[in-house]
Formats: C-alpha cells, structure tokens, sequence
C-alpha cells in the first residue's frame, strides 16, 4: 500500500511511473470515461451554456453559504431531519459514534463518500469496535485491500481484474477468478445479509436543496439505495459547500455531474431524501445530516480560492489531466486527488506539507477546458505556486535560478550576453533534464536579432 | 454541538464579510440563475403521437426491456408472459400498478401475487427479500435518459425498488414527460416530495470499466408503458 502522505509526493511519482500495470490500468480507464463524456458533449449545444449557469449558481451559493445553510437547516428540521453540526474532523465522527452508540449499532453499511474519506470515519468507527462495510463495488474492493480509493468517482480505477481475483482469492477465501461478473456476484450476495443486518447506514449526499431541505444521492449500483433504507437509521455526511439553492436546479447540475463523471445520461439511481419513513413503512425512522466544516470556512475567507468550493467531485479533471494518468490518486498523499487535490490539498493540510502539489501540473489548461463550473485550476496551481514561493518553501536552486533570471531581465546588455547561453548548453550539467526529456536544440538566431534585422530592412 | 453551529456560522459570515450586498437568491423567490438559456431541449410534456422509439432505444441501451401495451389487460399479459419465460411464479405488487384490472388478470394467469400494501414493515422487507420480481407503478418516466420517477404515492418504501433482482415497473402513457427539468415544469408538485429517479437495471463499471447489471439491485427491469397513442 502507497504511505499516504502529500509530503512523499516525488517518491511516490517514481513509484507509480515504474508500475507500469498501474499507468495503463488508469490510462485505460480514463479514457473509456472520457470518450463517453465526449459524445454526451457533442450532443448537447448548450453544454457551454450549462457551464456558464453552473458556475453562476454556485458562486451565488458560496457567496451567501450563511444564509443557504440556515436555510437549509431550517427546512430540513421542519421535515424531521435532524441536523448536527461538526467544526472538524473530529466533531463529525463524534457525532456519527454517538449516534451509533446511542443505539448500540456495532456494524453499519456505507456507501461510496468522499467526505467521509476525508474525516477518516472507518477507522474512528473501527477504533471504537463499529464494523463499517463499504458497500459500493470499488470500495469494497480497496477496503478489502487496506487503501484509500484512487479516484473521486471509481475508487479502484488503479486495480486490474487480476489484482481484484487475487484479492478476493486471498481475503475472502474464495477460487480465483478474474471475471467481472463473478466477481461483482459474489460482492452482492456477501453485502446482501449485511444491508439486512446493519443498524445504521451511512451515505454522503452529492448535494443539500436549501430551499426544501433535501439530500440528494446519486448513484449506479443500488447501494446506496439499499444503505438508506434497509438500516432503521440513516446518517448523511455533508461537506457544508455541498448546497444548491433549491431544487430548480437539479436537472441543470445532475446533467453537469453525471455527464463529467461517467459519461451517462442520467444516473441508475437518483434519490431525493425529504426525512425518515412514516412509522407505518418499511424504512429509516431516522434521518441524521452532520454538516461538516473541516477547514471549509477556512478556505472561504480567501476569496482568491473560494472558487475551489465550488467542486461537484465528478473527477473529469482528473481524469483528463496528464499528470494523474501518468501517476494514479494515491500520488497524491490526500482523499482528493488530481488537479483539485493539488489545488486543495496545501489549503486544507498547510503549505508546507502540500508545497509539491501544485508544480504536479503541465498547467496545460484541460482541466479548466473539462470542468463542469468552470474552476480555473491552472489558476489556483499558479497562485498557490507563488503563495508557495513567497513563504520560502521551494528549494534553493530553483529560488537561485529564478532571481538570477529576474536580475537579468532588469538589465538587458546582461540579458543579451545570456542568449548565447544556450549553445553551451550541450556542456552544461543538465543530465537530470535531458535523461526524460529532448532539449529543444537552440535556434541558430535570437528573437532580438531577428526583430533588429526587420527594423532595419527597407 | 450549538457551540459548534455558532462557531461555524461565526466563521462563515466573518469568510463572507466582503459579499453581503450581493443579491441573494435565498431571500426571497430568487433571480432565475440558470437564465433562459437553459429551458428544457424539448417542449414540456411528451406528445404521445411520435410513440415510444427514443424511449424505447434509450431503455434498451440501458439493458432495460420495454414494451408497449393499449390497455391493462394487454399489459397483463404481456408481464405474465415474461414471468411465465423466465420461470418466476411469485410477484410482490406495490400498490395496483396499471389499475385493478392489470393485477386482477395477472392472478387469473396463475402469478401468485404478493400484495405489499398493508403489511407491516418488517413482514414487507422480508418479502421483497423472498420474491424473485416486483411490480410497481411509475409516477412519471423521462423520456431523454429513460428514467423512471417514483414518488411515495406508487413506491411508499423505496427498498422495493432495490431488493428483488426482477423490476417491472407500469405506467400510462401520457405520463412520459420529455426531461427532468420538462417534468419539474409540467408537474411542480413533484418538486415538493421525495424523489426516486431509476434508469436502467442495477450496474456497475468498478472493474476495468467492464459493464455489470444488478450490481446490488436488480439485474433486470422492464418498463411497461399502458395506453398508447391508438
Ligand atoms: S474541479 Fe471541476 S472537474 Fe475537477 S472534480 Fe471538481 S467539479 Fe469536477
């Protein structure tokens, strides 16, 4: 298992660059995706337009979150929701163990959350004896391997088939086989008793309706259909930047997220959570929603970045991005990871731990090009290199080579004489350069010198 | 945990000191935000005359089956077909998809039905548990993606909807509506209850992007669409 650390980021890229069965199981992977998202693209001509309307939307949310959250809080109580609220990681799974404990639950179901990834809710359940069975195929898959899921929408992108037999073969004591199919039969049949038995189930929500309350929960497999209303309690997990206005807007974000994220029409399965169950049908009596800061606000209170609360999680950006198909999630060192991890992982852990992070990036400008609101990650990147920079965090030479090259742009004889530098390059030590990469052979002329001889001419 | 949401809201407001004289759409009814470049593709409400081919090609894309029936009685026969092919003589009934008739003639051909409709809760979860296939009603379908809409009036637990492998679900004709956002204008009552939006069997692409049906819910759906154009 890759040491999940952002700090680690170099030596994790070396290793994921000589897994070669890693580089094309995410290659093939993403590029089955993004196809898929292409044609839905192609034919729709108001996509650009959908962008546009999204990104408006959600600034308009971010900008107001105060009141949207009142809001929300207000209209999801009044439909018998109850509403909990957790400044930090720790908060959010107090609440969860308490509820769990308040009912003696010792086993509950999950299904796929990135939130809850990032609070690490499975293993603060686990420490305090509450089995957590993570229910959606890929998860259940890097939960049964010890390792955090590597992508935003498929958490077992980086596995092949084989390594997925091997797995079950090994720890479920089954005969190997790298069928799909028989694979993904044998995972239902085993979680089935698990949804019947469970007391609590727990979910994300891909989105809050502030107006009426709701959570919405999108999906393909059916768990977390099953996840919600087989147990008699039921826990949403809510990253508070998670809010649309209302629910006027959910046919425009629905098509934007599922589109970008897998390349459908329309999810398998939507669901629109308004409360618990009346008591006479079959299904939650409770429905709890902890609303989750966790450095959100933090993040907020720098408009420079405020956009990157924006995100819908629907993983185009990685998956179109150059860098995360050479290098998988787990690179990363963080839940989230990718062009948006690299922006948010030095806001939310520090500069200092995520310093790396954003020179992971051609800056080549496809994630910007894919995004569904319109976040301008290259932006972020930029910025955060220059916060980065000026707190006297890149290295020594880089720091050298940089001035040098500033000092020399403010004296043009100096700049001048530099130009024939690169013809010497072939004699320069720039080994470590060339081992990947070509040099650019140097023209035989300067700019300047092309531009003064067309000055001159008649 | 008031201490919590004090602090949290403390530290939102203070993070949005800059922006409080925008205009805010939670105010009151709010300004269109999504503009009018955004009304649905196709106009409201589906007219029945061009029949169900997009439907129908989407459903079936999706690994879905379809069929299209004049009355209940046809619609009965064509689902106690299926059944009788496939081998499956139980069937849990939710509500009276299609009307009295359609469950009545589906008795008469031998199904043994299982109504869920009264049952306590825990007698109804064992059943859907047992039962090789259900039959419900769908509110409304959505034509463009092939969604089925369930609202707690024809589906009161949703479970039911996930717990058998074998999914048939009826609905008129006239209640295929174009889009999500085409239904949400034509009927904006839905947009006041609880919501289950269904396309497709169960599936998954979680190993190598290779296409699973009835990952953890059903393996197969069939949609029934009761009273054509004719
Ligand atoms: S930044 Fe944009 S493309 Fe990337 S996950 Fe978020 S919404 Fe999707």
């Amino acid at each position: 298992m890759p040491d999940s650390r952002p700090e680690k980021l170099k030596s994790e890229i070396r290793r994921s660059l000589a897994n070669s069965a890693l580089r094309s199981a995410v290659a093939r992977a993403t590029a089955t995706t993004l196809a898929k998202r292409a044609a839905h693209v192609a034919a729709e001509p108001r996509w650009e337009a959908m962008r546009a309307a999204a990104a408006r939307i959600k600034r308009e949310t971010v900008a107001h979150l105060d009141r949207y959250l009142a809001q929300f809080e207000a209209a999801a109580t009044a439909a018998g929701i109850r509403v909990h609220w957790a400044r930090d990681a720790a908060e959010a799974c107090h609440h969860v163990r308490a509820l769990a404990a308040a009912h003696g639950v010792t086993e509950v179901v999950k299904s796929k959350s990135m939130v809850t990834e990032e609070i690490g809710l499975n293993a603060h359940l686990e420490r305090h004896g509450i089995e957590v069975v993570e229910t959606d195929l890929g998860e259940f898959i890097v939960q049964l391997a010890g390792e955090p899921p590597s992508h935003l929408t498929a958490p077992a992108l980086h596995k092949r088939r084989e390594d997925i037999g091997r797995l079950f073969a090994e720890k479920l004591g089954v005969a190997f086989t790298d069928d799909p199919v028989a694979l993904t039969a044998l995972v239902r049949e085993r979680l089935r008793g698990r949804f019947l038995r469970a007391g609590l189930g727990i979910t994300g929500a891909n989105f809050a309706l502030a107006r009426e309350g709701a959570l919405v929960v999108v999906e393909n497999e059916g768990n977390a259909l099953l996840t919600m209303n087989l147990p008699k309690r039921h826990v949403v997990v809510l990253g508070m930047e998670r809010l649309l206005p209302s629910i006027d807007e959910l046919p425009l974000f629905l098509d934007l997220l599922v589109v970008s994220a897998t390349g459908q029409a329309f999810p398998g399965y939507v669901s629109v959570l308004r409360g618990p169950t009346p008591p006479d049908r079959p299904g939650p009596d409770e429905v709890h929603v902890v609303v989750v800061d966790n450095g959100r606000s933090r993040m907020l209170a720098r408009p420079e970045y405020r956009e990157l609360l924006h995100c819908i999680r629907c993983g185009a950006c990685l998956n179109v991005c150059p860098v995360y198909r050479q290098i998988g999630g787990h690179a990363y060192g963080w839940v989230v990871p990718g062009p948006i991890g690299a922006a948010l992982i030095p806001l939310v852990l520090g500069l200092e731990r995520g310093r790396d992070l954003p020179f992971a990036s051609t800056l080549c400008g496809a994630c910007a090009d894919i995004c569904p609101v319109k976040i301008d990650l290259p932006g972020h990147l930029l910025r955060l290199r220059g916060d980065i920079a000026a707190a006297g965090l890149t290295g020594v030479a880089e720091r050298l080579v940089v001035r040098s090259w500033a000092f020399a742009a403010r004296h043009p004889r100096i700049y001048r004489a530099l130009t024939a530098l690169p013809r010497l390059l072939g004699r320069l030590p720039v080994r470590a350069w060339t081992a990947t990469r070509d040099m650019p052979r140097p023209a035989r002329r300067s700019f300047r010198r092309l531009w003064d001889e067309e000055e001159r001419r008649p | 945990m008031n201490e919590a949401r004090a602090a949290i809201f403390d530290a939102v407001r203070r993070a949005l000191a800059d922006t409080a004289s925008t205009e805010c759409s939670a105010d009151a009814d709010g300004p269109d935000l999504a503009g009018a470049a955004l009304q649905p593709a196709t106009d409201g409400v589906r007219p029945a005359a061009g029949g169900m081919a997009h439907f129908r090609a989407v459903l079936e894309e999706l690994g879905a089956g379809f069929a299209e029936a004049l009355s209940a009685e046809a619609a009965a026969d064509w689902i106690a077909g299926a059944l009788a092919a496939a081998g499956v003589k139980r069937l849990a009934v939710v509500g009276a998809p299609g009307g009295p008739a359609l469950v009545a003639r589906l008795g008469a051909a031998g199904i043994g039905l299982e109504p869920l409709d009264g049952l306590a809760p825990d007698a109804c979860r064992r059943c859907l548990e047992e039962v090789p296939a259900v039959l419900t009603a769908a509110d409304f379908a959505l034509e463009r993606t092939g969604t089925l809409v369930f609202t707690p009036a024809t589906l009161p637990f949703r479970g039911a909807a996930g717990l058998p492998p074998w999914h048939i679900a009826v609905l008129p004709h006239a209640r295929v509506v174009a889009d999500l956002a085409a239904l949400f204008a034509s009927h904006p009552e839905v947009t006041r209850q609880p919501l289950l939006f269904v396309s497709g069997p169960s599936r998954t692409a979680d190993i190598e992007k290779t296409l699973v049906l009835g990952a953890h819910g059903p393996a197969r759906l069939d949609v029934v669409v009761v009273g054509g154009a004719a």
